[in-house]
Parts: C-alpha cells; sequence; structure tokens
C-alpha cells in the first residue's frame, strides 16, 4: 500500500490511501475529464498492487 | 512568491507545530502555496489533482472567489461579535438551514467544527434524555475532544481511553472484505439485543455517520437506517446523524439520510458546510428537541458561537452549490465514478470491493479474490 501511496504521490494525485482502501472523494465541481485522469493514474498504481496479489 | 523555499516551509511547521496522528520524526508534508478548483500547487510548482477534497471536506473545489469575497466583506463590516447578539448573517444562514435540513429539523447551534457539534449533540441528548449512555459504531470517527474520541470507534481512540464514560460501541452491518455486509434484518437484530442488553431507558441516543467516512465509505444496506430509526422510536433514544463529512452533496443528495427518507431527531454538520474555507460546524435539531430546552436552560456556550466570518463563508458556500447545481452534478459524477471503479475491479485482480454514493468512493485491495484477504491488515499504518 505504502508503493501505491508513493506512485500516486509521485504522479500528482492526492487521496487517502488508508489500510487496504484508496479514497475517491474529490470536489464536487469535478469534471469527467478530471475523474478520468484520476483513475488512469489509480490504474497506474493498481499494476502495483497486482503484482501483490498472490 | 513565497519568501521561504519549500524546504524552509516544511522544516518550519516540523520544528514548531504539531501534525496529526502521527510520530513527528516520520512525516514530512507537502507545502502548498495555492489551490483553486479541483487542484493545488505546491510551492515548487507541481500541481495535484485533489481526489480526496482535502479531508473529505472540501466539497465546492478550493478558493471559489465568490465565497472569498463574502468572507472579505463580513471581515470589514463585522468580523466578529458576542454570540448573545443577533446578526443578519446569522438570521440568513438560520433560515438556510431550516430550510435543507431533513424533516422537521429547523434550528441550529454553531460550533467551529465538526468534533464541537458531536460534543454537542451528545450534551443535548443527555441532558433532554436525563440517561447517561449512547450508542456509536466501531467503525466510525467523531471527533478528537475527549469526548467526542470516545465516541469514535476506529483504533484512534485507543490511546484516549477510557474516555469519557458510559459510552457503548456496536458492530456495524460491514465486517471488513472477508466477512462483508450483514443484510438490515441481521444487523438490526443485533443492534436491538445490544439495546436490550443494556437497559433502553439508559440509552439518551444512537449516533452514527449514515454513510460512515474515514472507515471506508460504508453504505449501510436498504432498510437498515428505517429500522435504526424505528428502534430508537420504540425505546425513546434519540437519533444523532452525523454528516459531517457526507452532509452537503457529498453523496449526491445535500444529506445522506434523503437516500433513505430517514429523518433524525438531531444532525451535525461541517466540512462541507463552509466547504471548509473557515472553520464552522453546527448541530440542527428538530422541535422535539428544542423545544425542551424553551423552558430549560441549554448548560453550553462557546465564544465563537455563530461567528460572522464562518456564517458568512457558509452563506456564500451554499448559494454556490445551488447556483452550479453541485448536488445534481455531484450524483451525475457518481455515476461516472462508479464506471471508472467497475473498469478497475474488472481489469485489476488486487481489486476486491469498490463501492461509492456520489462522489463518496472507495477502492479495497485483497491480496486474493477467493479469501478476500485484505492487502493490509486492519489498522495497519497509514499513508498520506
Amino acid at each position: 500500500m505504502k508503493a501505491i501511496g508513493k506512485h500516486l504521490d509521485e504522479r500528482g494525485l492526492f487521496t487517502m490511501v488508508r489500510w487496504n482502501g484508496i479514497m475517491t472523494n474529490p470536489p464536487l465541481p469535478i469534471t469527467e475529464e478530471q475523474l478520468a485522469e484520476g483513475f488512469g493514474i489509480i490504474d497506474e498504481a493498481l499494476e502495483i498492487a497486482d503484482r501483490a496479489v498472490v | 512568491m513565497s519568501e521561504l523555499t519549500a524546504d524552509e516551509i516544511v522544516d518550519l511547521c516540523l520544528k514548531h507545530t504539531l501534525y496529526d496522528w502521527q510520530q513527528q520524526g516520520s512525516t514530512r508534508p507537502i507545502a502548498v502555496a495555492s489551490a483553486r478548483g479541483c487542484e493545488f500547487l505546491t510551492v515548487d510548482g507541481k500541481r495535484y489533482l485533489d481526489f480526496n477534497s482535502q479531508l473529505m471536506g472540501v466539497n465546492i473545489g478550493h478558493a471559489d472567489p465568490r465565497v472569498a469575497d463574502a468572507i472579505a466583506e463580513q471581515a470589514r463590516v463585522l468580523p466578529y461579535i458576542s454570540p448573545f447578539m443577533a446578526t443578519e448573517v446569522r438570521a440568513q444562514l438560520g433560515r438556510k438551514l431550516a430550510e435543507l435540513m431533513p424533516g422537521d429539523l429547523d434550528k441550529v447551534f454553531f460550533t467551529l467544527g465538526g468534533a464541537e457539534a458531536n460534543e454537542n449533540a451528545i450534551r443535548i441528548a443527555k441532558s433532554m434524555t436525563g440517561r447517561q449512555k449512547i450508542l456509536a459504531r466501531y467503525r466510525s470517527y467523531h471527533g478528537a475532544t475527549y469526548a467526542t474520541i470516545t465516541l469514535t470507534g476506529d483504533p484512534r481512540r485507543w490511546a484516549n481511553e477510557p474516555g469519557m464514560p458510559g459510552v457503548v460501541h456496536v458492530l456495524d452491518p460491514y465486517h471488513g472484505t472477508q466477512r462483508g455486509t450483514d443484510d438490515a434484518q441481521t444487523a438490526l437484530a443485533y443492534l436491538e439485543e445490544t439495546i436490550m442488553l443494556e437497559g433502553p431507558e439508559t440509552v439518551a441516543a444512537f449516533i452514527l455517520e449514515p454513510v460512515t467516512g474515514t472507515n471506508g465509505i460504508l453504505i449501510p444496506p436498504d432498510g437498515y437506517l428505517q429500522g435504526v430509526r424505528e428502534l430508537c422510536d420504540r425505546h425513546g433514544i434519540l437519533l444523532i446523524a452525523d454528516e459531517v463529512m457526507s452532509g452537503f452533496g457529498r453523496t449526491g443528495e445535500w444529506f445522506a439520510v434523503n437516500h433513505w427518507g430517514v429523518v433524525p431527531d438531531i444532525i451535525t454538520m461541517a466540512k462541507g458546510l463552509t466547504s471548509s474555507a473557515v472553520p464552522l460546524g453546527a448541530v440542527g435539531l428538530s422541535p422535539k428537541i428544542y423545544r425542551y430546552f424553551d423552558e430549560h436552560v441549554f448548560y453550553g456556550g462557546l465564544t465563537y458561537n455563530s461567528h460572522p466570518l464562518g456564517l458568512a463563508a457558509a452563506l456564500a458556500t451554499i448559494r454556490v452549490y445551488e447556483e452550479d447545481g453541485l448536488i445534481e452534478h455531484s450524483a451525475k459524477m457518481g455515476e461516472v465514478m462508479a464506471r471508472h471503479h467497475q473498469e478497475l475491479a474488472d481489469k485489476h485482480p488486487s481489486v476486491g470491493l469498490v463501492r461509492n454514493i456520489g462522489l463518496f468512493g472507495i477502492v479495497e485491495l485483497v491480496r486474493n479474490r477467493e479469501t478476500m484477504e485484505p492487502m493490509a491488515p486492519f489498522n495497519a499504518r497509514a499513508t498520506r
């Protein structure tokens, strides 16, 4: 989870990574484009998580 | 331009100020220069997309000029006056909140934030019922004052115990990735048994987050909140909805209880009330509650009750929600979020569960989809 947090931080996505969860709580004026951008970065970070799957 | 470099800012902040919930030696905060909309900029010029609204509280986006103007105007005219006075901004905001709050709730007590709101909510409940016990849930966060950290169920409570006497914690419908969520009937049967064993006539109130925030965006099964309302009514227990995080459009409704048509006796709010621009909280009361205080003294007070700067910020913030249609937009973008969540779940074997209601969402990771073992254990050290 630490590596995931680090990846999000490096790519400029601020969120809370707590225990086994990644929070997705943007401000309400968020646009579809911004959501796509944020989830794109989470998508990349989950490649790291997939490697820990047993 | 900053007078100090990013490193100087961080070093001075660490040297002279305390940071929340961590060993001071192991944190390195981001030096932030400015923020706008859904983004903020560091002192070094790096851009961040804010996917948590800071602490789930910057609901209308950062640095809205309409709110800044309202705060500035109030600061010029009347930045502070004693809470024993009447002011136009207090009159206007009180009336507006009476219109927005669920059901018949139409009176508020203003505080400086969510913890103080919850603190006063339980004071009111105990005072009015003459009962001493408060029910709260384990997977919850209600604040960090001495009383509210006792209400809090999550591990941040442990180091602060024993805390306030009379708080009884109950389990939530949700039990983690491995055991999943009870149906409403099972969860309510357990709650009813706890009430019976504690003695219904000793319980003043049940405080809960209608949709739990920090403890995992826990959306109750259909029927749960309605059943809680019914149980509380049957036993003369007041229902306190902590909507500090879930209120003001976070879930695609003004308040999360609206999704289930449930009207609490007391509702607490903060965060989205001013979009966090100025510290402000409020305790909303139904006539059943506040009529008691027509004849009895309200033994509570704050120097900053109804602080004009906070009230001006709240009034302007509520106007932004309305002008920009942000509650409806949250519901609409929530559908887009749900599609993104589903795509992630379809693609990544590490995704165990996804949940969202409006723009209140979480992706829960697991080591294995068969066993649903979480990627990190309960209470594993959090990162930023």
